[in-house]
């Protein structure tokens, strides 16, 4: 379920003007030069070196470039740096790695191969956990929740289980 | 003779993935996550035609751009034949990538556009557009075993149809690229996303004249 981000176009004379722009990425105040067609995600990952999000298809489709923009998924390959401007932004690299964190649930239900999707499919769980606090998800709620993510290695078995294993475990159960 | 043994220490046991964690944390470096400082950004001009030729190049506007470093013509202009759409035409190197897609949308190149094809059946057309050098077609592989018109000959009922195939491709999200850095004037490190890394290390070698002992090719995810 996305977020959608209004855009708007710029002309290569704006583009020449390069204001420097101050974000908070994961509770940390960063300030970076962007130019206003500058995406969220090129933002992150060449200037502020966050690396955790990814880009593949660099046109909203396939999830890997998922971060949480207050609080709520969002595709950061469509959404420009510039509307970030006081906002929260929250990538993969943030979340708890502890037993209880997603990124464990991952991991120890082999939700992943070669790991290129693995970050949008953690944010995008996290998020959705974050939005269904102390509930029992169902599978279909998981898929639902899910959907704006692929893996070309099929591992959409192990992500729903690792999903759901992070919901019972947020939950305390 | 070997023997099953009475206990297996790790057959039928649970494995988590070791690179498992520092894939699912956002942790893990591919070779897209690598830049070292003072990186440049390549972008590709590629042909937007199936089938052409490339008349004029004209690069002087893009060199002028702010920030380009550098643009590599990988065309002789006049003799250049474009085969399909997607070809690469230049190379252009700046210091972001917004710069680099300017300039490559920057470089002038006059095309004389060519009829094209699409499919197989178009292709082979007696009176098809022929971008390849001879003929769209290959030799035909096949294989036979036993008798298959003889068996046809004394066949009850048969059926005759034409069965075929897309192009099957994986479509791996992760981009196939790498990182370089140059290591002084003689040797180069390479972050690759390849299943080939002597592959690369001879694709250094080959084209930018550093000693094979001098290259390191790293892929480190899998």
């Amino acid at each position: 379920m996305y977020s959608m981000i209004t855009t708007s176009v710029t002309t290569p004379e704006l583009a020449t003007r390069n204001p420097r722009a101050q974000l908070e990425v994961n509770g940390q105040e960063m300030s970076c030069t962007v130019e206003p067609r500058s995406t969220l995600l090129d933002t992150l990952r060449n200037r502020l070196d966050v690396t955790g999000p990814k880009r593949v298809c660099d046109r909203g489709s396939c999830g890997a470039c998922t971060v949480i923009l207050d609080g709520d998924p969002v595709y950061s390959c469509t959404t420009l740096a510039i509307s970030c401007r006081e906002k929260t932004i929250e990538t993969v690299e943030s979340f708890d790695t502890g037993e209880n964190g997603v990124p464990h649930a991952f991991h120890q239900k082999d939700a992943l191969m070669c790991g290129y999707c693995t970050p949008g499919f953690v944010t995008a769980s996290k998020s959705f956990l974050d939005k269904h606090p102390g509930q029992s998800p169902t599978l279909e709620d998981v898929k639902r929740g899910l959907d704006g993510n692929i893996c070309r290695c099929g591992t959409y078995i192990g992500v729903f289980e690792a999903a759901l294993a992070a919901a019972r475990s947020m939950k305390g159960t | 003779m070997a023997t099953w043994p009475e206990s297996t220490r790790l057959i039928g046991t649970r494995i988590t993935r070791l690179d498992g964690m520092a894939k699912a944390s956002g942790r893990a470096k591919y070779p897209s996550d690598i830049h070292p400082e003072g990186m440049l950004f390549g972008v590709m001009l590629t042909s937007p035609y199936a089938n052409a030729v490339v008349k004029a190049i004209d690069i002087a506007a893009a060199k002028k751009l702010p920030g380009v470093k550098a643009i590599l013509v990988l065309v002789t202009p006049g003799d250049a034949k474009l085969i399909y759409e997607g070809q690469e035409i230049a190379a252009v190197a700046a210091e972001t990538e917004e710069k680099a897609r300017d300039a490559a949308r920057a470089i002038k190149v006059d095309y004389e556009v060519l009829p094209h094809v699409v499919t197989e059946r178009q292709s082979m057309a007696t009176d098809a557009p022929k971008p390849f050098p001879g003929a769209n077609t290959r030799p035909a592989r096949a294989v036979t075993l036993g008798k298959p018109e003889e068996a046809m000959q004394k066949a009850d009922v048969t059926i005759e149809a034409t069965y075929e195939l897309p192009v099957i491709t994986h479509v791996c999200l992760e981009p196939h690229g790498l990182t370089a850095e140059r290591k002084g004037k003689d040797s180069i490190v390479a972050y690759a996303s390849t299943q080939s890394v002597l592959g690369v290390a001879k694709d250094m070698v080959d084209n930018l004249g550093v000693d094979a002992s001098n290259v390191t090719v790293l892929t480190e995810m899998r």
